[in-house]
Formats: structure tokens, sequence, C-alpha cells
């Protein structure tokens, strides 16, 4: 009967099929193959199914056990209003996930996330140059290969991830500051004098290199010229993506950094005065709504529109 | 209705003559489209659709045009007009896409949609009567690809 069906209303039904009937369906014959695998109807079905009313929204959580040493992933239902229950069912378990790669030391980073792909880098405790593009839903990951501008270790090194939504493409930046340190420093318990004056004189080098990969080309090219000179993000901050760009807070707390995913050029982003004047020693930007928010160590956020 | 109500003829390959409401054959971008260009004539043939199938489409367009109807009874509505044949239900999608009612349209793909789910592949290939042009050898690495998808 399928050979009376006009191509389009084929992808239509197609559509509006779940994940996994969709995958089997793969199998069904070479058309409805290479209709399936086309990543305009991925993109279709995408949004197919993010606009469908009564879908339950799902939470994707990270756990990890210091005790056995257990990284866990796991997808919950996320439909509980917050308040409303504290019934032990309530984000429920949908279904656990297996991590596409063992963290090295204790568990993987988890740096961004954005149309179901999520971006993973083992660097939280230890630093390593493996980095994963992870789509749970479909159990299919992409390691990265190695990036070409080398890091010592001894400064920082930080990842963002967006989505460039012209190109349909997936990126991943990656800023490295090395360090004038020339031995790697273990914390001392207390400190001594020289240890402080040692670590004081480290400096960060500026401007950074810089690094773009992209899914779709599946290398890493060099883009520091686009780089600003200054240190553009805090230790163990956390990057947001919101309309086509990562966001990251400056170092000193006064400014929001913004990378366009698109045309690879950095930006700034002022802070309303409230904040910038506060002198916080931690501040994350984060999403609301379709906002920036910053979250200064959780118990007060403002959002910037 | 009022006076200044107007009616097309709508004609089927089978020769079957259908007597409408302009403001409910509209529904159809198609016609809508034949109306707003000025090619009406005396009456619009539809050379892909038989009568039987648009008894059916006219039985829709009234019960969506009905005046203060309410979503739950529209929802009923739907729900018992797709509970036919699977022969019916491509006569109508084939005839809501020439017509160009996307309404109707989605609302019959969601229906071809939910029958395919939870049906193997063999099954689907059965009911769609489609040829497996695939060799074993090719099927299976496809499954390999995904094997969860098909534990």
């Amino acid at each position: 009967m399928s050979d009376y069906l006009p191509k389009d209303v084929l992808v239509e039904i197609l559509s509006k099929l779940p994940l996994k009937t969709l995958v089997q369906c793969t199998t069904v014959c070479k058309s409805w193959y290479s209709i399936i695998i086309n990543p305009n109807f991925i993109s279709l079905h995408h949004n197919t199914h993010i606009s469908t009313a009564g879908r339950r929204p799902l939470l994707f959580v990270r756990h990890y056990n210091m005790f056995d040493r257990v990284e866990r992933y796991a997808l919950h239902f996320d439909d509980e209003e917050l308040g409303e229950s504290s019934d032990a069912d309530s984000f429920e378990e949908y279904l656990e996930l297996k991590c596409p790669e063992r963290s090295r030391s204790e568990y993987m980073r988890i740096v961004g996330c954005c149309n179901g792909l999520i971006c993973l880098s083992d660097d939280y405790d230890k630093f390593t140059d493996t980095v994963v593009l992870w789509n749970p839903i479909i159990r299919k990951h992409v390691g990265l290969p190695n990036p070409s501008l080398g890091y010592n270790g001894r400064g920082s090194c930080i990842y963002g991830f967006g989505f460039d939504g012209v190109k349909h493409d997936y990126k991943v930046v990656r800023v490295v500051y090395n360090s004038t340190a020339t031995e790697d420093y273990k914390l001392q318990i207390p400190p001594t004098i020289e240890f402080l004056d040692k670590l004081r004189a480290v400096k960060f080098l500026v401007p950074p290199g810089v690094e773009v990969y992209s899914l779709s080309s599946g290398v890493w090219r060099t883009i520091s010229d686009a780089c600003p000179s200054y240190i553009l993000h805090q230790n163990h901050s956390v990057s947001t993506f919101l309309n086509g760009a990562v966001h990251w807070i400056s170092k000193d707390c006064s400014f929001i950094v913004a990378f366009d995913v698109g045309n690879e050029k950095f930006s700034e982003i002022s802070l309303p005065d409230s904040v910038a004047e506060r002198n916080v020693m931690k501040l994350d930007v984060m999403i609301t709504g379709t906002s920036l928010m910053g979250d200064e160590r959780v118990w007060s956020g403002e959002v910037l529109e | 209705m009022s006076s200044s109500t107007k009616f097309l003829t709508l004609k089927t390959n089978d020769k079957e003559e259908f007597v409408l409401d302009e403001a409910i054959a509209i529904r159809s971008q198609t016609i809508k489209n034949m109306v707003e260009d000025d090619c009406v004539s005396n009456v619009i043939p539809l050379p892909n659709v038989d009568s039987k199938t648009m008894i059916k489409v006219i039985e829709y367009w009234k019960k969506h045009s009905e005046e203060g109807i309410s979503k739950d009874k529209l929802m009923d509505f739907d729900k018992a007009f797709v509970k036919v044949d699977q022969s019916i239900l491509y006569a109508l999608i084939l005839a809501a896409n020439f017509l160009n009612d996307a309404e109707m349209l989605d609302m019959i793909c969601q229906e071809v949609a939910n029958r395919i789910k939870g049906k193997t592949p063999e099954e689907i290939r059965k009911e769609f009567n489609i040829e497996n042009d695939f060799t074993p050898e090719e099927e299976e690495e496809i499954r390999n690809e995904n094997v969860w998808a098909f534990e």
C-alpha cells in the first residue's frame, strides 16, 4: 500500500512514530531507511515530538556514589509539580543509561546539553583530553579526536557546547590557558607561606588558545585570534547554552562572556549593577525560561533579560 | 443559512456530484485556491477522489464546521471517524493530501502511525505491502547498529 502513498505523506506518518518504533522501521525497506536517516527528517521528528502536547518531559540525572564509586546516569520523568507531592514515586525513573565512557577520575564533567545531545568531558578531577558527545536516547556517542592545542594541565582548560541552528551543526569550543607554573602544586594543609607565594606567582598565559570542534566536520579547528585576551571564566564554573551562544561568567564576576556558536565570535554582556557591584566570590550563569540567570550560590538569583 | 450562502458542486472521479456550502468546502486548501483564483466554473472536478471517500470527507468537514461544538465532542468524532478498514483509511489519506486539508491529513497520519506502533518490521511490511529489498546481511547490520531498539 505504501507504493500509493506520496513520499511527503509517508514522511508525515513516520515523523509521528515514537523513537524505538522509528528505529525498527529502518529495517523495513531501503526507501524507509533513507527517509529516516535523512538529517532533515531527524530534525522534523525531533521538532514534532518536542511540541507534542501530553509528552512527558524527561530529566537527565547523574548520580555519583562516593562509597561504591559508581557513576550512574538515568532519565526521570519530570512532570511533578514541586511541592505537590512528597510521594516517593515522584520523578520516577524512566530509563537507566549506560555512560559511553568511564571516567578516569571520579565522574565526568557535564559540559552542556542541547536538543537531547549531551557533551561530557573527563576533566573534573584530573585533566584528560577525553570529550564525548552522547545521545543517550538512541545509545550513540562520538568520541572527539585529540585536540590540537596542547595543555600542560597547570592552567585551565574549559569547554562549551552548543548548536548552530543555521548550519544544523553541533560544536564544542575549547579554551586553553596554559600557565607559568613549572611543576604540579599539591595542596599543602596547612599551606606554608612559601607555597602560597609560589601559587600567587603563577600566571595564566593570555590570550588563550581557542579551538572549535564541529560534529559535521569531525575535526578541531584553531580560532585563537577570536578570543579576548583576558581570562574569561572562573575555575569549575558552568557554561550555559542559550540563543545560539555559550555563556560563562568572567573570572572577576563582573560580566558574562558569550561565544556565538554560529559565527564563532566572543562578546560581552554586562551584568545588572545590583549583581556586578556586590563583589561576589562565585557566580554561575543559568537559564530560566528563555532568559539567562545569574546564580550566586543558589540562594539568590537575578534574571538577566 | 442566509441567502448569501454560496454553493459549490464537487465532482468525484466516479462522476458523482456533491453540492456543498463554499464556506465548508474551502477547508480544502486546493478548493480554496481555485475559488480565490476565480477558476471555478460550475463544477469542480476532483479526479483523485471517489464518491465513497468524498462522503466521508464531507462528513468530517461538516462536523468540524459545526458552530460551538466542543473539543471533546470533536475528539470523540475523530476517534470514531478513523475506525475504518485500512483501505478506506488510505483512500482518506490520499483524498486529504489531494484536497490539501492539513488538519485532516495530520489526524489520519496519526492514526496510521498508531497502527504501526508495536508492530515488528515484518508485520509492517505485510500491512503496507512492502517488499523487503535488504539482503539478510544488510538487515542484520542495521539491527546491530541499534541493538537496543530490537530488544
